[in-house]
């Protein structure tokens, strides 16, 4: 179980002038991600959630606030007890190309989080990284290539494979599946609910697409300028939201079909 | 009607390679009519923009084809002829950052755009900025013209590019991915705005990977894979009955949940 | 990489010219004829013969063996002041970069004091202080030097630094260390080389303008700038005096530049 106790992320920004003021990122947040759950968080650039990402993975320190991991407090330990312990959080970033080593290939991406924190023989090591590739679907002629040979998808997958190669508790996917073409899209989002069958974990699929966000999880967050304006614990359609940005998002999706009277509306928000 | 814009038989390779970019690309466009490009990474829509434009290097491609505006072929047309042209097409890319000079105001850049078209004075060229930016309701129109391009969101400067462009009077407008990095309700926005042009008369080519984009603005849809066009029919027909498997795989995987 | 650098002409041709260079420097002793120091008044400003290639110079000493002899001084106080500099630079710019904080704000002052005075200032108070000979001047250019490669390395680790990639292995667990020897460095690594290898012509050229100056190398030894010093008084009646060892900083330079920048090249035709 995952909970969150009312953090705060600020920064300090200088104008052109050089003043100073602060920015709060994210102004007191506070949930409870029950375990083999999943999750998703909607919101804007600039709402603050991928900085909220950051801080439930660690990757950046909350200014203020705590976050417990099955009861422990996290947010008290220093920077060395934090890298141990972060098998138990992973996630997995929104430009797959760019968040694996260019100079590694495939198989090397996969085992280093294994190579880390488990004492492997090589041909366990192996075995294991075969396992993964499977697990996300992807042939194993493709170990020995490297990031610059392979598709879009293909990267995003050996990015899951690295997320979920330790079995962690929790797993926060940030903008899981933009930048990808639609039929890419789709059978991405189809592996992530196969997954969740056969890995229990947490999961947090952050996205700026209500859509996305419903298609992938039944409890949706939404987030606007570094708060949580809503939490839909039974989001089955868009009529069950009930906050008034929610419904803005909502009607900012591009129409499904089209129609004459759509294209003739001029309505600036 | 007639049409505005007709491409025929365009086609496309790489000179080193000899790889086959674009295969017999023909489509007519009419006045006020919006036709939407869609098609994944790689199907070779953004390069036939390009290719439409005039923008690629000849040292480098081996183009084929005809391009047909106005009764005049631009494949044929020299630098200085297609610079009067130029006019006439507008181009909106994807990312608005490299569109802009980082190191100059906006109102700097907009009253230059204005005065390489016309011939006027400084302040009447500034005021034609303030009453463009004002015509895609953007709001403290002043403050706008003195930020440089970084003080400003994504989806401020697809607007003001929107409002540059639309200052121009092109008769036709060329969108490529116009959309794609913006966020949902700021994209509304925009689409609205292209609407608006679609009112005055301004014949739109959509390129995007997004049939939302398409449902949204277009009349006549052209789906692309591997440099060729598969299927190309008017909107209903393609969301009503498409042909093409590919089209179809497109559709489906549109729709995830449709608001259940 | 390697067959890339085998394709490219730039390179070839660059790494050809340094071949022999470095051919010549090592087998110096084997490839002179004379004695380069030998002094011989009797037979000064000779003409090309047999036993004197490229003829003698004002003092009767043969001149080609001096220019190959000169290969050595040229490339044998290069290459130490070369990885003397790549040690510490590496070492200082990359932890600086990575960590951030006080002591990177300690060092940017430092670097910013010694970057406030051209490196010749520097190297001419050093030498005065510390006197003449070869360490002496290759301890003085290293000191003048370093602030400007530590700041390049920086720059490097500090881009590759905000990388995604970065971020992502610290989430899998990596040590900093790690993160800095198997991700950062690697990927840094080919922009340091290629950084260096255009270097250090310009330390070569930097040591043989101090040696036409009188600074650093003793005099008589056959080192190409002090050999353009010596020719400069007979400018009219022996200018080549002055032409054979011009040639042989131009080549050596021009080749690490040629091979430097090719290597640029490919490099980012890799990343592109």
């Amino acid at each position: 179980m995952i909970q969150v106790n009312d953090i705060y992320k600020t920064y300090k920004i200088k104008d052109k002038y050089g003043n100073k003021s602060t920015l709060n990122a994210v102004n007191g947040v506070s949930f409870t991600l029950k375990e083999n759950t999943s999750y998703s968080l909607v919101g804007q650039s600039g709402s603050g959630k991928s900085t909220l990402a950051k801080l439930l993975v660690f990757v950046e320190k909350s200014t203020e606030g705590e976050i417990f991991i099955d009861g422990e407090n996290l947010s008290l330990l220093s920077k060395d007890q934090i890298r141990k312990k972060r098998s138990n959080f992973q996630m997995v970033m929104q430009d797959a190309k760019s968040s694996l080593n260019p100079k590694y290939t495939v198989f090397e991406s996969i085992s280093e989080p294994l190579l880390i924190f488990e004492k492997l023989s090589k041909n366990q090591l192996n075995h294991r990284v075969m396992n993964l590739l499977n697990m996300v679907e992807l042939p194993q002629e493709l170990t020995e290539r490297y990031p610059h040979q392979l598709s879009g998808g293909q990267l995003k997958r050996i990015c899951i494979a690295r997320a979920i190669a330790l079995n962690p508790k929790l797993i926060v996917f940030d903008e899981a599946v933009s930048g990808l073409d639609v039929t890419v899209r789709k059978k991405i989002l189809e592996l992530l609910i196969r997954l969740r069958k056969k890995l229990s974990a947490t999961y947090l699929f952050i996205t700026h697409d209500i859509d996305v966000a419903l298609f992938l999880s039944k409890n949706v967050f939404v987030m606007k300028d570094g708060v949580i304006v809503e939490y839909n614990q039974n989001a089955n359609d868009f009529s069950s939201f009930k906050h008034e940005y929610s419904k803005l998002l909502i009607k900012s999706l591009p129409p499904v079909y089209p129609s004459q009277n759509n294209n003739l509306k001029v309505n600036i928000i | 009607m007639k049409n505005v814009l007709e491409i025929k038989d365009l086609s496309l390779w790489v000179k080193k390679t000899g790889i086959q970019i674009l295969k017999n690309i023909s489509f007519g466009i009419e006045r006020g009519e919006v036709v939407g490009i869609i098609g994944e990474s790689g199907s070779g829509k953004s390069m036939t923009c390009m290719a439409i434009l005039q923008l690629l290097n000849k040292r480098i491609f081996n183009i084929n084809g005809n391009v047909i505006f106005n009764n005049s072929d631009l494949m044929k047309m020299g630098k200085e002829k297609l610079k009067i042209i130029g006019k006439d097409i507008s181009l909106v890319m994807q990312n608005p950052m490299t569109a802009f000079n980082p190191t100059l105001r906006i109102g700097t850049q907009i009253t230059e755009t204005i005065r390489v078209h016309n011939k006027m004075s400084g302040k009447q060229a500034y005021e034609m900025g303030i009453e463009a930016l004002e015509k895609v309701h953007l709001n403290r129109t002043k403050e706008l013209m003195h930020s440089y391009p970084h003080m400003l969101s994504g989806g401020m400067l697809q607007r003001i590019m929107l409002a540059i462009t639309l200052m121009l009077e092109p008769k036709i407008v060329i969108a490529d991915e116009a959309t794609t990095a913006l966020d949902v309700n700021t994209q509304a926005m925009v689409l609205e705005h292209f609407c608006q042009m679609k009112k005055n008369n301004i014949s739109l080519i959509v390129v995007t990977h997004d049939f939302g984009v398409i449902a949204k603005l277009a009349d006549y849809v052209i789906v692309m894979k591997d440099g060729e066009i598969v299927e190309q029919a008017n909107v209903f027909d393609i969301f009503d009955r498409p042909n093409h498997e590919y089209t179809k795989q497109l559709l489906d995987a549109r729709i995830l949940t449709g608001g259940r | 990489m390697f067959r890339d650098i085998i394709k490219n002409t730039q390179a070839m041709v660059g790494l050809t010219i340094l071949l022999i260079i470095f051919i010549f420097a090592l087998f110096a002793p084997y490839l002179a004829q004379n004695d380069p120091v030998d002094v011989n008044p009797v037979l000064k400003f000779k003409e090309p013969s047999s036993n004197y290639p490229l003829g003698t110079d004002n003092l009767g000493r043969c001149v080609y063996s001096r220019l190959i002899h000169g290969a050595r001084y040229s490339l044998f106080i290069a290459i130490p002041i070369l990885f003397s500099l790549a040690f510490i630079s590496i070492i200082l710019g990359t932890i600086t970069a990575y960590y951030g904080g006080l002591f990177d704000k300690i060092l940017n002052v430092i670097c910013n004091i010694f970057m406030a005075f051209p490196p010749l200032i520097i190297v001419l108070s050093l030498v005065g202080s510390l006197g003449q000979g070869m360490i002496n001047i290759a301890v003085s250019v290293v000191i003048s030097m370093w602030v400007w490669f530590v700041r390049v390395i920086r720059s490097y680790v500090l881009e590759e630094k905000n990388k995604q990639y970065v971020i992502s292995a610290r989430i899998s667990g990596c040590s900093d260390f790690r993160i800095i020897l198997k991700h950062i460095m690697p990927n840094t690594m080919p922009q340091i080389i290629v950084y260096f290898s255009t270097g250090i012509s310009g330390i070569i050229l930097m040591i043989s303008g101090f040696a036409f100056l009188g600074i650093g190398i003793e005099k008589g030894l056959p080192e190409w700038g002090a050999m353009l010093s010596d020719g400069k008084s007979n400018l009219y009646s022996n200018p080549q005096l002055l032409i054979y060892p011009g040639v042989c900083i131009l080549l050596t330079a021009a080749g690490f530049n040629l091979f430097g920048e090719a290597l640029r090249d490919i490099i980012s035709k890799e990343e592109g």
